[in-house]
């Protein structure tokens, strides 16, 4: 109980360092740049482009939908659920993309220092354990679903940001 | 029968094992212990027994004793007198048999064949017994003593062991066949050896054991023991036993711990030093695998034994290591060998013995490879024998041959010992590049080895350190680092690939020289992946003259990452071997294309486009595949075409037929090509009208008016010339003359000028026609229109000296062709004067030098003929017969 401030400022002590080297501009910047780019890749899978919008997969509740994130902190814990999928996913793009999101979450979480806000630490998915079964058995949906709805998410996210989004 | 008396026997022995078991067995925790075996009224002068302890009696107090007893009833053995032996086990170092335990029955059978030595004597044997140190095997060293009557003996000595998981069923009682029995090997030293396998997973349990003795034909049972066999490890001795000088001058003594051992161990170190000065010993006792020990001096020989132990928990120690010697040298550098980079500090040390004397701190000085002293200010007095000596901000090492080091010499004032120091400083400041793939997946980077000396012996290794996002400023190198796999490349490059990345994390690396004398890190470099970014160059790159407006456009597509603004670059120039490029920035992260004004509309052009980050980070593209203009009909042409005309047949007749000559368009002018041309006429009775005559050059019209416009127009995919060239055939204006006179001058066999001199008129002069023939030959006119303000003109063709050629300037009015001045020939008497003149600046000086030549030839000529004659004629002053004779008349 009484640890948690201490960890709270160990964790946050890298981010006092970058902020104070690198422009909080250039850290916004860069937040849009790579989320454009991250967007770019998924649109560069051939096979995720060819999925129907119209038609709704069930039995992948685990991915998070297309709701609208409002603040930092949910931004955080919606790309550290994709990543915890993407990980799980074989395909090399994916991996790249899931190196992307790490990124991604680190500077959310500069930007979030910017903001004098703590982002606790996204909890991910807690039946992931299921996931290997999923996986095992729909692969291909589970990789086309996630990369499209993290498309969609981004896009939001690239919204959000110019709006200057909350903790 | 023997066999059955032996399995008898045998069967007894277990059978007093089992019973003694019963009683608490005897626990080995020496290693090394006795039995003595004595006779019932035997005074114990070895073996006391302790207070209280009845000779006959047994099991008590937890005292151990077994009686051996000759049974004389044997019907093998004759002549014995049945006496029973106690035996019992006591620590070497104490006398008292304070261990002993009676049999239970107190009796057991045992024949000899001559009892009356040992009946007197006893008999006593040394037990050593431990587990090696592999953990497989018991063993137990059974060795009769001197005093022990039976030496002269054949030994057979028995173990009979109660392996653990026997005992699990019944833990206090082993059951009677539960003994097993392994031989002995007795060697001809009176030593027997007895090997019990012990099973890894019981090695912490309880092992139940007594030996059964044969010696004189007498059989001895000792009492149970029990052991665990963990408690009983003896390792083997310690390996590897080595001894160095360290950087800091002492002597470390290291070994390796023996294979195979699970715990850690503790070990003995005995060293001897021996110096002309100083002998002393030292026994240590360490946990460490190595030991240092200080104040090391040179000339002195060190031996050193070591030998192991159970560091936790009881043990035995190992036998010892074999002894290790190790002499130092009369003079010691510490550190002998330093590999450092450039730009740094050492030190040296040096202790120097000279003549059995160690050479006091102060009177040592340094040199460098026998060639420069080192400053005194340079030196240290560490103590009364060590001096220092330190190198600041080193430069490279230069190779001198095969020596790739500088070697330092600790000299005793004016005499240095041969033995030396080597100092080994590397340019490690190797540049590491990096450059991310297009596809923002991939960064490869590269370093070269070349600048750096190369170290034989030596490896190198990319390191590198990611933080989660950019770079600090000053990057350093971190203690937790990954090794990068790199791969040499033809060109000398090492090349190592970084797949997949992380775009805005800081890679720190740097490249680590490893060496036996030591390591050494190149300064270290960050990188972030995102900033190195070269993009795919632009795609889709086309390149046109734009219709009617005359600009090269250039289009283009940018790639699709970065998603950084990007700025772009266009070199172009005329498509051939070797392309003169002209360039052009962009900077409009928008723009897709550029149109660029050209000097030749009618030309093929390459272009190719790069691309670059506009924030100026990352590298620039490479050039896009090159895009081709095609040429084709941009604009209508500029004018028509130049032309002439040749009238044939009679000129007094009013009917003429003229031939117009037209010049083609070139392509500047036809912007880019001609379809066709076609002659407008004008005439005052017939109007205008227009003649196609395709391509053709020469087109022939009858001329009848009295003047007649003709106007050529060139065509084109476009439309028809706007600016064009019209002549007018008119009867008077063929009588204008405003050509008072033409002159031709020959400068030579291709240049002609042409002179003129025009007299005042009141019509209009466009221009000038000149046409040339040559009057020799039935070739085709030559003409040139020329501008009307010249008044003289250059006309470079190929003129023959001895051809004639005729001259003619036609003066061209608005309206009509005037009366053409015409010459037939080169201007001459400006010409001949010219040769004249040229003939008279070579002739006159030529006989001027000859004359002044023969003048002088005369003179010298009669000077000789005089002297000549006159030697001839007698002197009348010397010969008599001369005397009064006039030789001048």
């Amino acid at each position: 109980m009484y640890w948690r401030p201490l960890w709270g400022f160990l964790w946050l002590w890298p981010y006092l360092f970058y902020i104070q080297a690198v422009p909080i501009q250039k850290v916004q910047s860069d937040t849009k740049t790579l989320i454009k780019t991250i967007v770019t890749r998924i649109n560069d899978i051939s096979h995720t482009q060819s999925v129907s919008s119209k038609q709704r997969v069930t039995g992948l509740d685990f991915i998070p939908g297309l709701h609208p994130v409002l603040t930092l902190s949910q931004m955080d814990q919606t790309l550290a659920i994709y990543q915890q999928i993407l990980i799980n996913l074989p395909s090399r793009n994916v991996i790249q993309i899931s190196n992307d999101l790490e990124n991604l979450r680190d500077l959310l979480h500069l930007l979030a220092f910017s903001k004098s806000c703590h982002l606790p630490l996204a909890s991910g998915l807690e039946t992931l354990e299921s996931l290997g079964d999923v996986l095992e058995a729909s692969l291909y949906s589970t990789e086309v679903v996630a990369l499209s709805r993290l498309q969609g998410s981004l896009q939001d996210m690239l919204w959000q940001l110019d709006l200057s989004p909350g903790c | 029968m023997i066999c059955q008396k032996f399995c008898v026997v045998l069967l007894h022995w277990e059978f007093i094992c089992v019973i003694t078991a019963f009683n608490l067995s005897y626990p080995i925790t020496p290693w090394r212990f006795k039995l003595s075996c004595m006779p019932p009224n035997s005074t114990y002068d070895y073996f006391l027994l302790p207070a209280g302890l009845s000779k006959n009696t047994s099991n008590l107090n937890g005292h151990y004793e077994t009686a051996v007893e000759f049974n004389s009833s044997d019907t093998h053995f004759s002549n014995l007198s049945k006496t029973t032996f106690h035996c019992c086990f006591r620590s070497e170092q104490d006398r008292n048999c304070s261990l002993c335990a009676d049999n239970i029955e107190g009796k057991t059978f045992v024949s000899t064949v001559n009892s009356s030595v040992f009946q007197q004597m006893g008999a006593n044997w040394n037990i050593q017994c431990w587990l090696k140190g592999d953990l497989k095997l018991f063993i137990c060293y059974v060795e009769s003593l001197f005093k022990n009557p039976f030496k002269n003996y054949k030994h057979k000595v028995h173990l009979l062991y109660v392996l653990p998981e026997v005992l699990e069923d019944s833990p206090l009682v082993p059951q009677k066949g539960s003994f097993q029995m392994v031989h002995c090997n007795c060697s001809v030293h009176e030593r027997c050896e007895c090997l019990v396998p012990v099973p890894t997973a019981k090695l912490n349990d309880t092992l139940l054991m007594c030996l059964k003795i044969t010696s004189g034909g007498v059989i001895f049972q000792s009492p149970l023991m029990s052991v665990q066999p963990i408690n009983m490890v003896k390792p083997d001795p310690p390996l590897g036993l080595r001894m160095e000088i360290t950087d800091d001058g002492n002597l470390k003594i290291s070994w390796s711990s023996p294979p195979l051992v699970p715990f850690p161990l503790q070990y003995e170190v005995k060293y001897s030093e021996n110096s002309t000065t100083v002998i002393r010993e030292a026994d240590k006792i360490v946990s460490a695998t190595s030991l240092l020990v200080d104040g090391i001096l040179p000339g002195s020989s060190y031996e050193v034994q070591v030998r192991g132990k159970r560091l936790d928990g009881p043990g035995i120690w190992s036998d010892w290591s074999t002894p290790h010697v190790f002499t130092t040298q009369d003079v010691i550098y510490f550190p002998p060998k330093i590999l450092t980079s450039v730009g740094s500090n050492v030190s040296f040390h040096c202790i120097y013995k000279n003549e059995n004397k160690i050479v006091s701190s102060k009177k040592i000085v340094w040199w460098m490879n026998l060639a420069e002293k080192i400053p005194q200010s340079q030196y240290d007095v560490v103590s009364d024998h060590v001096s220092k000596v330190t190198f600041f901000n080193l430069n490279e090492t230069k190779p001198r041959g095969k020596f790739t080091y500088d070697a330092v010499y600790c000299c005793n004032e004016h005499e240095c010992h041969h033995r030396y120091a080597e100092l080994y400083v590397i340019d490690v400041n190797i540049n590491i590049s990096c450059e991310t793939d297009g596809h923002l997946t991939k960064m490869t980077c590269r370093w070269s080895t070349n600048t750096i000396q190369s170290l034989a012996g030596s490896t190198l290794q990319l390191r590198y350190r990611r933080s989660s996002l950019y770079c600090f400023d000053i990057p350093s190198i971190h203690r937790i680092s990954k090794p990068k796999d790199c791969y040499l490349q033809s060109d000398g490059f090492y090349e190592c690939v970084f797949q997949p990345i992380f775009l805005l994390s800081g890679y720190t690396m740097w490249i680590r020289i490893n060496h036996p004398l030591g390591s050494l890190d190149s300064p270290p470099t960050c990188v972030l992946p995102d900033s190195v970014v070269k993009p795919l160059p632009p795609s889709s790159v086309k390149a046109e003259i734009i219709k009617n407006i005359g600009l090269l456009k250039i289009s283009w597509e940018k790639p699709v990452f970065p998603e950084n603004n990007l700025q772009f670059q266009i070199r172009y120039g005329l498509s051939g071997k070797e392309i003169q490029w002209k360039m052009y920035d962009v900077y409009d992260a928008k723009s897709k294309s550029v149109s660029l004004p050209v000097p030749d509309l009618c030309a093929v052009y390459a272009v190719q486009v790069r691309c670059k980050r506009s924030d100026g980070l990352g590298l620039w593209s490479n050039w896009s595949n090159p895009a081709y203009t095609v040429v084709m009909d941009i604009k209508v042409p500029m004018r028509g075409p130049e032309f002439w005309r040749i009238i044939n047949g009679d000129t007094m007749k009013k009917e003429k037929n003229v031939t117009l000559l037209l010049k083609p368009l070139m392509k500047n002018d036809s912007l880019c090509s001609v379809q066709r041309y076609v002659i407008n006429h004008h005439t005052s009775c017939n109007g205008t009208w227009s003649e196609d005559v395709g391509n053709h050059t020469k087109f022939t019209f009858l001329w009848t008016e009295q003047a007649h416009t003709v106007t050529v127009l060139a065509i084109n995919s476009i439309g028809a010339s706007v600016a064009n060239f019209n002549l007018t055939f008119s009867w008077p204006m063929s009588k204008v003359n405003i050509v008072q006179s033409l002159s031709a001058y020959p400068l030579n066999s291709s240049c002609v000028i042409l002179s003129w001199i025009l007299s005042p008129s009141d019509y209009k002069l466009m221009y000038f026609i000149i046409e040339w023939k040559n009057l020799n030959e039935d070739g085709e006119i030559k003409w040139l229109r020329i501008s009307s303000s010249v008044k003289k003109y250059y006309i470079h063709d190929h003129f023959i000296p001895i051809e004639k050629y005729q001259f003619s300037l036609y003066p061209i009015f608005m309206e009509g062709v005037g009366k053409p001045k015409i010459i037939n020939s080169f201007t001459q008497d400006n010409t001949e004067k010219h040769q004249n003149d040229a003939g008279l600046y070579v002739i006159v000086p030529v006989i001027i030098s000859s004359s002044i030549l023969l003048l002088g030839t005369l003179l010298i000529s009669h000077q000789r003929m005089k002297k000549l004659f006159w030697e001839d004629v007698p002197n009348p002053k010397n010969c008599s017969w001369a005397q009064g004779l006039n030789f001048q008349k």
